[in-house]
């Protein structure tokens, strides 16, 4: 499974409760649609730094990073990199 | 998997139960009853390293793992009766020194951290607003950027430390369209143009810990005082919220076990009936309860520590910890009273005190109900 489709099936298993929806954009925003709140942000760092293997500081926590799937992909793939 | 501590945690944790009890305790009764905070009591903590324990020594700390500092914690609740004093310490601990070893700049933890860890200064954390308690970030307060600095309108309530802050770490809306991602923290000195601190709140509990309003009306802080980026408010405030609700709740242990102590004593001397009372079931009974809730309590406590310093990341067992630490504490402190009868109703028996005191817990740090949302949220509910 892709990077994308890892997240994608997280997200929406993760916050299917919250809000009916039962798929995401690539380039859909996570932040202003509520998809992603406060809370889900922790949760979903802690997701990432498992099942991704990478470790993410409290610097990496910006809208930048976490706005999209795209976006986020891109974030974990410079992780790998590091 | 090891349950015990290493003779030296046991040696620092010996040492705070008896520096407490010979330095912190005079006249609590009488401060309790007059709200009065004693700065002379917060330097003698500093200058016995309480504030400075899991904190670099470049800033003035001794470097102690997150176990070892919490062992004397549990120490200091054991032996000082002032629960209000050890609150102040912890909040400024875990909300203030903690955010800005985490998240400040050298020269911001140059300048703030080593005052705040040697006593010098205190600080406070401004997060609540009247319409933003549980609701954290629903905040309204903003910061405009202006040039070379930034101006706070606002007003944060139920501020811990705020009549006798010399700092405050103060979270605002930088960008609102961006939600809980447009909050940032800032570093407001006492004395900025604009900031007012209101008279003390009178509270039911936690008298010796002073707190306020802290009002802001075009108030400036330099660009340089804004901590981190614009935008982390909301990761500052949850790294900090993470770290109070896995530590604040340390002393507590040791408040539960001076009180267990306390009342085997009682009913083992109150005699009713020509029997000691311990000998009654009912009497016998609570104060099992107390010892399981202590006991687990604390099992609680320490895994979480060793979470922290592990792997870093606990935000449900925070949760879990902080729900059953301060559950278990009110119910430890209402069992007192009730095994002491009477007596335990009035002052001179300091049991009342301490269930004034405890129910603050089940509410600072996000209350029992968001502790369990927080819960259910990762269990997937």
């Amino acid at each position: 499974m892709n990077t994308i489709e890892e997240l994608r099936k997280y997200l929406l298993g993760e916050f299917s409760a919250s809000f009916s929806k039962n798929s995401i954009e690539p380039d859909e925003d996570l932040l202003s649609q509520g998809i992603i709140d406060s809370l889900g942000i922790m949760k979903l760092v802690a997701f990432m730094e498992k099942n991704f293997k990478i470790k993410i500081g409290n610097d990496d926590i910006i809208p930048e990073n976490f706005q999209s799937l795209n976006t986020l992909k891109v974030f974990i793939e410079k992780k790998l990199g590091q | 998997m090891v349950f015990d501590f290493s003779l030296e945690q046991l040696e620092f944790k010996k040492n705070a139960i008896k520096f407490a009890q010979k330095e912190l305790n005079e006249n609590i009764i009488l401060r309790d009853k007059e709200s009065t905070f004693s700065m002379d009591l917060w330097k003698k903590c500093a200058d016995f390293g309480i504030l400075g324990l899991p904190f670099p020594k470049e800033y003035g700390g001794a470097d102690s793992d997150i176990l070892s500092t919490l062992s004397v914690m549990e120490g200091l609740g054991f032996g000082c009766k002032d629960n209000g004093l050890i609150f102040s310490i912890n909040g400024q601990m875990w909300t203030v020194q903690m955010p800005l070893l985490h998240f400040g700049s050298p020269e911001q933890k140059r300048k703030y951290l080593s005052k705040l860890c040697n006593g010098e200064w205190i600080g406070a954390n401004g997060m609540t607003e009247p319409g933003s308690g549980s609701d954290a970030f629903a905040l309204i307060t903003t910061a405009k950027l202006k040039g070379d600095h930034y101006e706070l309108n606002g007003t944060k309530t139920l501020i811990t430390n705020a009549p006798i802050a010399d700092v405050f770490l103060i979270f605002a809306n930088t960008d609102k369209s961006k939600g809980f991602m447009g909050i940032t923290a800032f570093i407001v000195e006492k004395g900025s143009p604009g900031l007012t601190i209101s008279k003390a709140i009178e509270k039911m509990g936690l008298k010796t810990s002073p707190m306020a309003e802290v009002i802001l009306e075009n108030c400036k802080v330099p660009i340089g005082n804004r901590l981190s980026r614009e935008g982390n408010g909301a990761t500052i405030f949850n790294d900090a919220i993470e770290w109070e609700r896995s530590c604040m709740l340390a002393s507590d242990i040791g408040v539960m076990e001076k009180q267990l102590e306390t009342c085997i004593k009682y009913a083992k001397e109150r005699k009713q009936f020509n029997t000691s009372i311990s000998r009654f079931q009912a009497i016998a009974h609570k104060i099992v309860d107390m010892k399981v809730r202590l006991e687990t309590a604390r099992l609680m406590l320490y895994k979480v520590a060793w979470l922290k310093k592990t792997q870093d990341r606990a935000g449900m067992e925070a949760a879990i910890a902080k729900l059953y630490l301060s559950e278990s504490l009110v119910k430890s402190c209402l069992d007192a009273i009730q095994i002491h009868g009477g007596y335990g109703f009035t002052t001179e028996y300091e049991l009342e005190r301490n269930l004034r005191d405890s129910v603050a817990s089940t509410l600072y740090s996000g209350t029992s109900e968001i502790q369990k949302n927080i819960i259910a949220r990762y269990l997937g509910l």
